[in-house]
Parts: C-alpha cells; sequence; structure tokens
C-alpha cells in the first residue's frame, strides 16, 4: 500500500490526536482517583446510612427480640411495617421472629420476601448478611418439607413451603442472580 | 319482509321455553346449608361469609346457603340437621368430630401465622405488672368461654404456670355482648380490668389499624400456636360434594370474586382470610390435650 | 477413527473450556458461572453504567480476553479480515434476543452444560430446548431462511478493527477504571476470580476458540447434520467430561433438580429461552461466545450482534426480564415470545424461494 501526501497528513494527525488524547488522560489520573474515591466514599456512606437508618427504625423490635418478647416484636413490627410495607428489613426481621417462635414454614416465606427484595441479607460479606440464621433454617427444616409434601403433593401450602425453602438453598449456593 | 302469524308463533314458543328454564336453573340445584359460627354478632358474619358461599355454589355446582349460628347454639341446631357443613373455632370442630363424627374439611388462614393462632396474657404498660406470677390477686378478664384462642388456651398457660384462675384472681370476668375479644383489650387499655386473654390475632389486627400501639401493653405470656377457624362436614355428608368444597376452599385466591347484590366481591378481603390449608385431625391434638386440661367440652368431667 | 489436526484442536478447544468454565468458579467466579457469556455481558453492561442493578456490575475480563485473543490469532495465522454486511439490524436483534433467552434460562449455552455437568438437573430442559431450537434452525436454512452471506467487500477496509479496538478500551477501563465504570462491592459481581486469571483464561480460550471455530451451537448443529461424523461432536464431547471430571474433583458434583445455583424450576420457560437461543444462534452463525470470536476476528456483523447483546445485557436487568431462582418475570416470557414472533416473521418475510 502506498501512502500519498493526504494519508501522511491524516495520519500525522491521528498521531497527534493519539499524544493529545494520552496528554489529557494522564493529567486526569489525580482527578479521576479523587472522583473514584469520593465515589466509594459515597457509596460507603449511603450504605451506612441505610443502617443508620433501618437501626433507629427498627430499634422498638430489636429490643423487644432482645428482651425475648417476640410477640411484642411482631406487634412492633406491624406499626412499623404500616409506613414502610416494603422494606426487605421488615421481611427478614419477622423471618427472625418466627423461627424464633418456631414457625420455621412462615419464617421460610418471610425470609424468601427479604431476599428477594434485597440480596445483602443472603451475602457473606454483607454488614446485613442473615446468612447463618438461613442456612440453619433450611438445613433444620428443608428434609422435613421434602418428605411432607411427597406425603402430600396436593397440598399447597406444603408445596409452596417446599419452594420458598428450594429458593433459599437456590440462593445460598450462590450462581449468578 | 313480513313474517306470519304461522312462523312467529313456534319462536315465541321456543323463546318462551328458554325464559322458563333458565328461571328454574337455580332452583334445580341441591341446596345444602353452612352453618358459620357467629364471632362477634350474626351481622358481621353474614358481611364476611355471604361471598364465601357464593363463591362455593359456583365452584361446586351446589346452592349453598349461609346459616348464622350463635356459639352457644351450634352443637344444638348441628345435631337437629339444621346445615350439613360447619365453619366453626377449633374447639367447636373437635367437639362435633368426637362426639358426631364430624370431617375435616380445610382449615382457614388468617394473619401472621397462617392456619395456627395463639392467645396472650396482657397487661397495661406501666401498670407495674410485668412478670405473669405477678396477676395472683389481680383483676382477670377472658374471652367468650368457647374461644380457643381467648379462653382455652390462656387458662391452660395458667393452669401449667401454677395459676389457679378459680382460686388466684381477686376475680375474673366475660364481658357480655358482641365484639368481646375487642372489649377484652380495650378494658385492660382504660383499666377496667388488670390483665387479660387477648388473641393474637386481635392484637395483631388492632395494631395494623392503630386502634392499639404495642407499647400499650406488656405481653406477660403467650400460649402455643393451635389451628383456628375450621370447615367440617356432617359425616353423612355426599364424600363427593365434600371434596369438591374441600378443593374449592384450597384453591381459593385473591382475586375470586362472588356477586353478591349486583356488585363483584372479593371473596378473601371480604371474610378477612389470607385463604385455606388442608390440615390433618391430627394438627388438633394440641387443642384436645389443652381441653383436657382444662376440663372443657368434649372431654369435661363433672 | 484417526483424528486430523483441525480435530485435535477442536478436542482441546473443548477441554479447555471444560476446565476453565469450572476452575474459574473455584477461584472466585460465582457457582456454575465460570465462564457464562451472557452472565458476564450483564455484568459488564451494568460495569459501564447501562443498568443500575449494583449486585451486577463488573467489568468481566474474560469477556475482553476471548475478543483480543481471537484478535491476536487471527493476526498471527493472517485470518485476520474485515468482512460483513448482510443483514446488519437483524443480526442485532438476534443478539439482543440471544441474550433474552439466555436470561430467561439463566445462563448461555456454554454455562449450560457447566450447569448440567455440576448436577444441576434442571438444566435438561435446557439441552432439550437447544438442540431442538438449533433443529428449528437447521429446518428453516434447508428452506431458505438465511441472512446472507458474508463479504469482505461488503465490509469497508478496517471496519473489522472496531470490536478488537472497543475491548481494547475496555482492556484499559479494567486496569484504569474511569469514574464512570462500577464495580459491585456485594452480589454476585462481587465474586470474581483474581484479575489476570480471568484475563489470561479468557485469551487461551479466545485464541483457541479461534482456531479450532468451536461454539456450542455449532457442535449441536454439525451432529444433527453429520452425526458422529461431526469433528465438533469431539470438542462437544471433551468440554463435557472435562468440565464433569473438574467438578468431580473439585467437590462441585451435586446431581439434583431443587435448590441449584443459579437456577430456576420453570421448566416450559428455560425449555423456551434455550430454543430461542438454539435457533437463534444457527440463524447468525454461532452462539454468544461465537460471536465475539468472530467479532474479533474481524467479522462486523457478528460485532453487531456483540452490540446487540450488550443491549440486551442492559435492557434484561433494567426491565426486569431476566429469571431469578425464584422463577421467570412475566416481562421475561413475554421477551421470549417476542423473540419467537420475530423468528418467526424473518423466517417467513427473509426466505429465499428460489
Amino acid at each position: 500500500m502506498k501512502f500519498d501526501r493526504f494519508d501522511r497528513l491524516i495520519i500525522v494527525f491521528l498521531l497527534l490526536t493519539i499524544v493529545g488524547l494520552s496528554l489529557l488522560l494522564s493529567r486526569t489520573i489525580p482527578e479521576r482517583t479523587t472522583k473514584i474515591e469520593t465515589r466509594n466514599m459515597e457509596r460507603e456512606l449511603a450504605a451506612q446510612a441505610r443502617q443508620a437508618l433501618l437501626d433507629k427504625l427498627y430499634s422498638p423490635v430489636a429490643a423487644s427480640m432482645q428482651a425475648g418478647q417476640m410477640q411484642e416484636a411482631l406487634l412492633k413490627l406491624e406499626e412499623i411495617n404500616v409506613r414502610y410495607p416494603g422494606e426487605a428489613h421488615g421481611f427478614i426481621l419477622k423471618g427472625e421472629i418466627f423461627d424464633r417462635l418456631g414457625v420455621p414454614d412462615k419464617a421460610a416465606a418471610s425470609l424468601v420476601q427479604g431476599v428477594k427484595l434485597n440480596g445483602d441479607y443472603i451475602d457473606k460479606r454483607s454488614s446485613v448478611s442473615r446468612r447463618d440464621l438461613i442456612t440453619r433454617l433450611v438445613d433444620s427444616t428443608l428434609p422435613g418439607a421434602v418428605s411432607a409434601y411427597r406425603n402430600s403433593p396436593v397440598n399447597a401450602v406444603l408445596k409452596e413451603n417446599l419452594a420458598n425453602l428450594n429458593y433459599l438453598k437456590s440462593r445460598l449456593a450462590g450462581g449468578c442472580e | 319482509m313480513t313474517l306470519s302469524s304461522r312462523r312467529i308463533l313456534p319462536l315465541l314458543l321456543i323463546a318462551f321455553s328458554f325464559f322458563i328454564l333458565s328461571s328454574c336453573k337455580d332452583q334445580s340445584r341441591k341446596v345444602v346449608k353452612i352453618g358459620y359460627m357467629n364471632c362477634n354478632n350474626e351481622q358481621e358474619t353474614k358481611h364476611r361469609f355471604v361471598p364465601l358461599t357464593r363463591y362455593l355454589s359456583d365452584k361446586v355446582g351446589v346452592e349453598f346457603v349461609m346459616v348464622p349460628v350463635d356459639t352457644h347454639d351450634f352443637e344444638k341446631r348441628f345435631n337437629q340437621g339444621e346445615f350439613a357443613f360447619t365453619h366453626t373455632n377449633s374447639l367447636i370442630y373437635i367437639v362435633l368430630k368426637e362426639r358426631k363424627n364430624l370431617t375435616l374439611v380445610a382449615s382457614e388462614k388468617r394473619g401472621n401465622f397462617g392456619s395456627r393462632s395463639g392467645g396472650a396474657i396482657i397487661a397495661r404498660k406501666g401498670s407495674g405488672i410485668e412478670k405473669l406470677e405477678q396477676i395472683k390477686g389481680k383483676k382477670f378478664a377472658f374471652g367468650p368461654m368457647l374461644a380457643p384462642t381467648g379462653y382455652l388456651a390462656e387458662y391452660d398457660l395458667m393452669l401449667r404456670s401454677g395459676i389457679d384462675p378459680e382460686k388466684d384472681f381477686a376475680s375474673y370476668t366475660i364481658p357480655s355482648g358482641s365484639f368481646k375479644h375487642e372489649k377484652l383489650i380495650y378494658g385492660v387499655m382504660f383499666g377496667e380490668y388488670d390483665v387479660s386473654a387477648a388473641t393474637l390475632m386481635d392484637l395483631e389486627v388492632m395494631t395494623k389499624e392503630g386502634k392499639i400501639t404495642a407499647d400499650d401493653f406488656t405481653i406477660l405470656a403467650q400460649t402455643p400456636l393451635i389451628p383456628y377457624c375450621t370447615f367440617g362436614a356432617a359425616a353423612n355428608a355426599d364424600p363427593a360434594l365434600v371434596e369438591k368444597v374441600r378443593k374449592a376452599l384450597l384453591e381459593l385466591k385473591p382475586t375470586d370474586t362472588a356477586d353478591v347484590d349486583g356488585e363483584k366481591v372479593k371473596v378473601m378481603k371480604a371474610a378477612w382470610i389470607d385463604g385455606y390449608e388442608a390440615l390433618v385431625d391430627k394438627d388438633y391434638d394440641p387443642v384436645r390435650e389443652m381441653a383436657k386440661r382444662v376440663n372443657m367440652p368434649p372431654y369435661q368431667k363433672f | 477413527m484417526r483424528f486430523d489436526r483441525h480435530t485435535i484442536t477442536i478436542i482441546v478447544s473443548g477441554l479447555l473450556l471444560g476446565f476453565f468454565g469450572v476452575m474459574l468458579s473455584v477461584w472466585g467466579n460465582p457457582e456454575n458461572s465460570g465462564i457464562c457469556v451472557s452472565c458476564f455481558i450483564e455484568n459488564s453492561a451494568g460495569a459501564l453504567g447501562l443498568h443500575n442493578n449494583s449486585r451486577l456490575q463488573y467489568l468481566r475480563p474474560e469477556l475482553v480476553g476471548f475478543v483480543l485473543g481471537a484478535f491476536a490469532l487471527a493476526l498471527s495465522r493472517r485470518e485476520f479480515r474485515s468482512r460483513g454486511g448482510s443483514a446488519p439490524l437483524l443480526r442485532f436483534a438476534s443478539g439482543f434476543f440471544l441474550i433474552v433467552g439466555c436470561a430467561v434460562f439463566i445462563g448461555c449455552p456454554i454455562k449450560l452444560f457447566l450447569r448440567f455437568t455440576a448436577g444441576d438437573l434442571t438444566a435438561l430442559c435446557g439441552v432439550a430446548g437447544l438442540v431442538f431450537g438449533v433443529w428449528c434452525g437447521l429446518k428453516g436454512l434447508a428452506h431458505g431462511v438465511e441472512l446472507g452471506r458474508l463479504s469482505p467487500a461488503a465490509a469497508p477496509k478496517g471496519s473489522g478493527l472496531l470490536s478488537p479496538l472497543l475491548f481494547s478500551m475496555l482492556l484499559i477501563f479494567i486496569f484504569i477504571p474511569p469514574v464512570f465504570v462500577i464495580a459491585s462491592d456485594k452480589g454476585s459481581s462481587a465474586q470474581h476470580a483474581p484479575l489476570f486469571v480471568s484475563l489470561a483464561a479468557g485469551l487461551v480460550l479466545g485464541a483457541v476458540a479461534q482456531a479450532s471455530r468451536f461454539c456450542i451451537t455449532g457442535a449441536v448443529r454439525d451432529v444433527l447434520l453429520m452425526g458422529r461424523r461431526a469433528p465438533l461432536l469431539w470438542g462437544g464431547g471433551a468440554f463435557i467430561v472435562s468440565a464433569f471430571v473438574v467438578n468431580i474433583a473439585s467437590g462441585r458434583f451435586n446431581p439434583g433438580f431443587a435448590g441449584q445455583p443459579g437456577s430456576h424450576q420453570e421448566y416450559l420457560w428455560g425449555f423456551l429461552g434455550m430454543m430461542l437461543v438454539g435457533w437463534l444462534s444457527v440463524l447468525i452463525g454461532g452462539c454468544p461466545f461465537r460471536q465475539l470470536v468472530k467479532s474479533g476476528e474481524g467479522d462486523t456483523d457478528a460485532t453487531l450482534v456483540v452490540a446487540g447483546m450488550f443491549l440486551a445485557g442492559a435492557l434484561v436487568q433494567g426491565w426486569n426480564l431476566a429469571a431469578t431462582s425464584a422463577g421467570v418475570p412475566l416481562g421475561g416470557k413475554i421477551a421470549v415470545l417476542a423473540g419467537f414472533m420475530m423468528l418467526l416473521a424473518v423466517s417467513v418475510l427473509v426466505r429465499d424461494r428460489g
């Protein structure tokens, strides 16, 4: 391929553009680093603010749970749920309460709702993780749920409970979401 | 084009026959009655369960008629054969099961615990009563005597905790009239009673409705969860019909509607329920054990 | 049977794909997703800010590796040629629906077999769907349904460089991320193998796939056409055996239908999703992985498919079309049917009846 004058001119401009771009990029690196750090800090701030808000909002529930007053905690949760009916944290707390009240099928149903809304609750590294609770619940109740469903496959409630536990098991197993 | 009278007459006759046949359709359906136990009053029972009864008629192909029945008359009227299907609390169910071999059809789901519910013993917050043992010598109120989670379960809980309701209270009472369960909760809230039995369902519903707050009360103890409202069928009811009713109840969805006075009404919403579940009779054993310990029907010994 | 050099290359490709497909999970990628082109594209689209699911944003180095590995080998073998120009918009739309089908099944054809070899028996519906889809595509081809042949004359010189250049830019973004590139700190996108391992695996797989033309749907297609004589059959077999052995050796084989990682039990929709992928892949000449490799070889038509795949990667998340362990959302089902509508319309309108 032969390059004429026009080609050479274009190649020169192309090289100049590349040099200009490189200069521009090199000058923006410190600015970029600052911006990324700022963004990361904002993300951390948002996460912590959310955590702080949830802690504050649900503190009466947590206090009742800590005192072992599960029914009282459930009623306090009902009050909060009137204002924030779609909040994942409410479903997760409800699941915990049901678990402690010995109602595993209801616990699984609530935890499923919570995890569907916010997968952070099943992550290993998340600060709000309830992975241990969910693992224990699935391990302890899934075999019974399978045999109960096999004994009565037309029972819609048993079917739903099994589907809930399988969903949690699948989420615990990982994979793409 | 003109039609002669010889052509019009047969057409009119056919149309008239269709009209007569269509109006006979409902009358030709078999009529089956369902007895619904009144929770609070007859009007409320009708309001809640007419749509469900209509839904069952549509689904099963039988003309169901609802019969509101007072709790204390239920067994007598059932024995008289006034209705073939029953909708009662779990205590009345086991009474009829033991005495008349009632068939379990389906168990109602409502509230946090689904087909099960429980009771609690509550005191007003700030009253100084913080623990169950402190209720001795206080004014106590129970729900209706045949209420599993407003009377039976709490009575049993107290007996198992070493408290004899017959001896250990300054007084105990059962409010009269309608809405007895709500009266208990308001009674404690406004200081008429020191302590009372309360169904978890009522506490949950009243909290959701904003009538009370969780901070108004101290929950001193909670009973185990037991099955609650239950559909049953007389032992001599057609098994195929019982199966159809069970299927219709288990298939009930929040979107199902029924025509009531020309209006489409959502069945589950009207009846305040979340659906039905197929429990087995063994699931009612905790109620039986409670009834035995509390010396209540059907195991009452004099 | 004697294996010629090309067949051996195909077998090596299959073995490496199976090996890295499982090992990348062992090294940090999500379970059963060591290699999943559709998941990687969804992740990368999120990383570029094209959707806002904060749990699915990570510029997957494997994806860059596939294209640049294929590009490097194609250059060295003097096989890089700018070519294209056949039905660009239809290819773009096909790329879009490829990812829709994958998102409804949860995984591309490679992940389909990775799931299956890890004991996820729900993948069987996907296998059936993929094979049936490929069969439908072949029936279409036999009746004259094709998008036209590639032509070097139809593509402007150098236009095939666009894809390698764009992916080179993404490579720079991986090492020097601009402010707008996002990386999840939670969820499945926070799970990844070490950067250099992912990139190296991608480069190796891209290169061997370029040399062998290995492709999952291609293997199914050739087996349906040629039976046991198909060289890709050996590649497919090697891939499955290799993935199966590594899954067992790494303790990742858990057979069952319920509770499998990243899978649901809506079998009909799993079947239909993969059927759509199989059918489209025959029409456009390869599965999502093959499209990436071809775009690295200078195929501008494949580059358009990849562009459609990226758009879908963003929209399946943004419009909630992607299935999860909870099942397939209504939008996903509608999108799959829309994909079939497009395929059927194309089969009628584009058919060469000569």
